[in-house]
């Protein structure tokens, strides 16, 4: 083999490597939603990161409470006259990394304590599921609770808390399904080409089973924010607002308690505008999902580019087509 | 029966001198099963010669699967080796380590699948799974191991093998599959391949080019082959012996003239029967009456017996032992006796 011919095969090498590339992005675009998604959430990291240094400092002004959304409240204002964009926009930060650190330090350790039981197997699967078990049992609010009041209350030490307590549920599913690819065709192939556990691990098991932890992942981010509502709420200390700012370590849908239970009825924006944000964004991180479980499948199909459509249609209609696989 | 058969083939009948380079002896594999214990294997012998085509026919479910999967140690949930050997190299595989396995299965032992759809990762690409195997059997360096699975693709008649080594397994056909699947086989050069009913997926025009295809490179490199299939006339075309099975238990054992000629066994007759013959295109196909059964206990005697028009209570008591009728040629039945009797058994 010359060294010319090597270095040919290289390029060709990398070239297929851009092209899987090129093709994976192609995948998780799909209908565009996962793009929609993806823009979504970058919008609001970047409010979350810029929204403290723009917006107002949060003030509590009693004489101004429960006004509905006008020029100077573009969101309205809650019961203590706190300005309900602000709280929102403030809440941002700590939604996000409550969220995405709690889902994924639970869902890290879920995958791998439920990955290694389920491809070893015998004593190592027998040991690891007694410690899940245990993990089920725990009371998990409560002793998060305890972690956060160890640690001080912030966004950072809630997901984590929350994220220590709640693996229990990913290791079991993702055991299930290491267990359901273990035995099949498909892994003997694997140990006749000589592979060893961590490849099989690495490249057999665990691409069958990331879409079903991408989904679990987003379902968990949701879970993870709403346990820390609750978390925080628990909160012997608990104090609405300090001088218009909400509680350390908490997110925007603390807003929806800060309305007080009566406030929900008359003024519907109290209701509305923290919700509508946080259901945003779960289904943001939702589509962000599709697209990822999408990209890391190869056997999806590609996606015709949505603008490519009217040229088929005409070819179907017997006009002039554009053959969309040449 | 068809001539044109011997012709095609390497003639190993006289050689018997050459020491096997596997030897399956006595085997036998159960699987615990929440219903009770599977008794897949009742005690098998077959040994293979360097460079032979083994075939081993039977039903489904007769444990053709399970002995190979056996030798390899690649028995799924429950399943376990209770005795037996499996000489291969002046070793035992049957006592081997899962570690020790390692180092031949895959290396010195190929394997081609029938399951094409679950034989490669989906989630890789083609050429590096093959690869993979020169790779991790420390055979050589990743970029050495590119060269040469392109250059075996290409033997493959696998056109255009530089692009295909990018693709993905549901990227190629049927056929393409299975020719990837034998170079990942045949890649590290192993002394004997498995193939597991290796053309049973695909469809008869390729099932053909296939098979030459793999007649073709074990021939040139000497590989040993032992291959599954359920097909007479499969393995007419491309095996010099074969060894019939039937319930876990090996019924017959004779070169592919013999066997051709004088089959003996009912259950082969049956099998004959069952299938089509060239030289008889009119003749009705009969099928043997009857499923071959689950063995949830070990067979008393004679495993067909059951489905045996030829049965007697002696059958039912007693396994009968292999027993040399002819040269090379051994018939486990009650029913065949002494060395001169080959004449086909009248199928009522
Ligand atoms: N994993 C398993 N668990 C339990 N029984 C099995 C398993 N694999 C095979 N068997 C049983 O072993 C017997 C032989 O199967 P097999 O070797 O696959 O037959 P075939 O000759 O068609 O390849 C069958 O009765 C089958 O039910
Ligand atoms: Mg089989």
């Amino acid at each position: 083999m010359s060294f010319a011919a090597i270095s040919d095969w290289h390029e060709r090498a990398s070239h297929g490597r851009k092209r899987r590339r090129r093709l994976a992005w192609r995948r998780f675009c799909r209908n565009g939603l996962p793009v929609i998604g993806l823009a979504y959430i970058a919008l609001l990291f970047i409010v979350a990161i810029v929204g403290p240094f723009v917006t107002r400092q949060p003030t509590v002004n009693i004489f101004q409470a429960n006004q509905s959304p006008s020029w100077a409240h573009p969101f309205g204002t809650g019961q203590y006259g706190q300005d309900l964009l602000t709280q929102i926009v403030r809440g941002l930060g700590g939604t996000l990394l409550i969220g995405v650190t709690g889902a994924a330090i639970s869902v890290a350790i879920g995958l791998i304590v439920g990955m290694v039981a389920g491809v070893f197997g015998g004593f190592i699967d027998a040991v690891l599921m007694r410690l899940t078990d245990f993990a089920f049992s725990i009371p998990t609010l409560i002793i998060a609770l305890f972690i956060v009041v160890v640690t001080g209350f912030s966004a950072w030490n809630v997901g984590l808390s929350i994220g220590l307590v709640t693996w229990a549920g990913c290791a079991r599913l993702a055991r299930g399904l290491a267990l359901s690819v273990r035995n099949g065709t498909l892994i003997d192939s694997a140990i006749l080409a000589g592979g060893s556990r961590w490849y099989i691990a690495t490249r057999y098991v665990l691409p069958q089973i990331a879409s079903n932890m991408i989904v679990f992942f987003v379902f968990q981010v949701a879970s993870v924010l709403f346990q820390s509502t609750t978390l925080i709420a628990l909160d012997p200390q608990y104090v609405p607002l300090t001088g218009g700012q909400l509680p350390p370590g908490s997110n925007l849908l603390l807003n929806l308690l800060n309305g007080g239970g009566g406030s929900y009825i008359g003024y519907r924006w109290l209701f509305w505008f923290p919700l509508g944000v946080y259901c945003s964004m779960v289904i943001a991180l939702l589509w962000i999902g599709d697209g990822l479980q999408a990209l890391l499948n190869p056997q999806q199909p590609l996606p015709r580019r949505w603008f490519a459509a009217w040229p088929r249609l005409r070819a179907a209609r017997g006009g002039k087509g554009v053959n969309m696989h040449g | 029966m068809a001539d044109f058969v011997v012709e095609a083939r390497t003639d190993f009948s006289n050689d018997v001198s050459k020491q096997p380079v596997l030897e399956v002896r006595d085997l036998v594999v159960r699987f615990e099963r929440a219903d009770g214990v599977v008794h897949a294997v009742n005690g098998v012998d077959f040994a293979v010669r360097p460079g032979e085509w083994l075939g081993i026919i039977g039903e489904s479910g007769s444990g053709k699967s399970v002995t190979l999967m056996s030798i390899l140690g690649l028995l799924g949930e429950g399943g376990r080796v209770i005795r037996g050997n499996a000489w291969f190299n002046g070793v035992d595989l049957v006592q081997l380590s899962d570690r020790q396995l390692r180092t031949v299965r895959g290396k010195d032992i190929g394997v081609v699948f029938q399951n094409l759809a679950e034989g490669f990762n989906p989630y890789l690409p083609i050429g590096s799974q093959i690869a993979e195997v020169l790779v991790n059997h420390r055979l050589c360096t990743r970029r050495t191991a590119h060269r040469r699975v392109i250059e075996f693709m290409h033997e493959l008649g696998i056109a255009d093998a530089k692009a295909r080594f990018q693709q993905y397994p549901h990227e190629l056909s049927g056929g393409m599959r299975q020719r990837a699947m034998i170079a990942s086989a045949i890649v590290s050069e192993p002394k004997v391949i498995f193939a597991d009913e290796p053309t049973t997926a695909l469809d008869s025009t390729v099932q053909m080019q296939v098979l030459a295809l793999l007649t073709d490179i074990c021939r040139k490199r000497g590989t040993a082959v032992v291959m599954v299939t359920h097909d007479l006339g499969v393995a007419a075309h491309t095996c010099d012996r074969i060894v019939v099975m039937y319930g876990g238990v090996v019924m017959e054992e004779a070169p592919i003239d013999e066997f051709l000629q004088f089959p003996t066994h009912p259950y082969t007759l049956g099998l004959r029967a069952a299938s089509f013959d060239p030289e008889q295109p009119d003749r009705p196909l009969r099928p043997i009456p009857g499923v071959a059964p689950v063995l949830l206990e070990a067979p008393r005697g004679c495993p067909f017996a059951p489905r045996c028009h030829m049965a007697t209570t002696v059958c039912r008591e007693r396994l009968p032992a292999l027993r040399q009728t002819r040269p090379e040629h051994r018939v486990a039945c009650h029913h065949v006796q002494g060395e001169n009797e080959h004449e086909p058994y009248p199928i009522p």
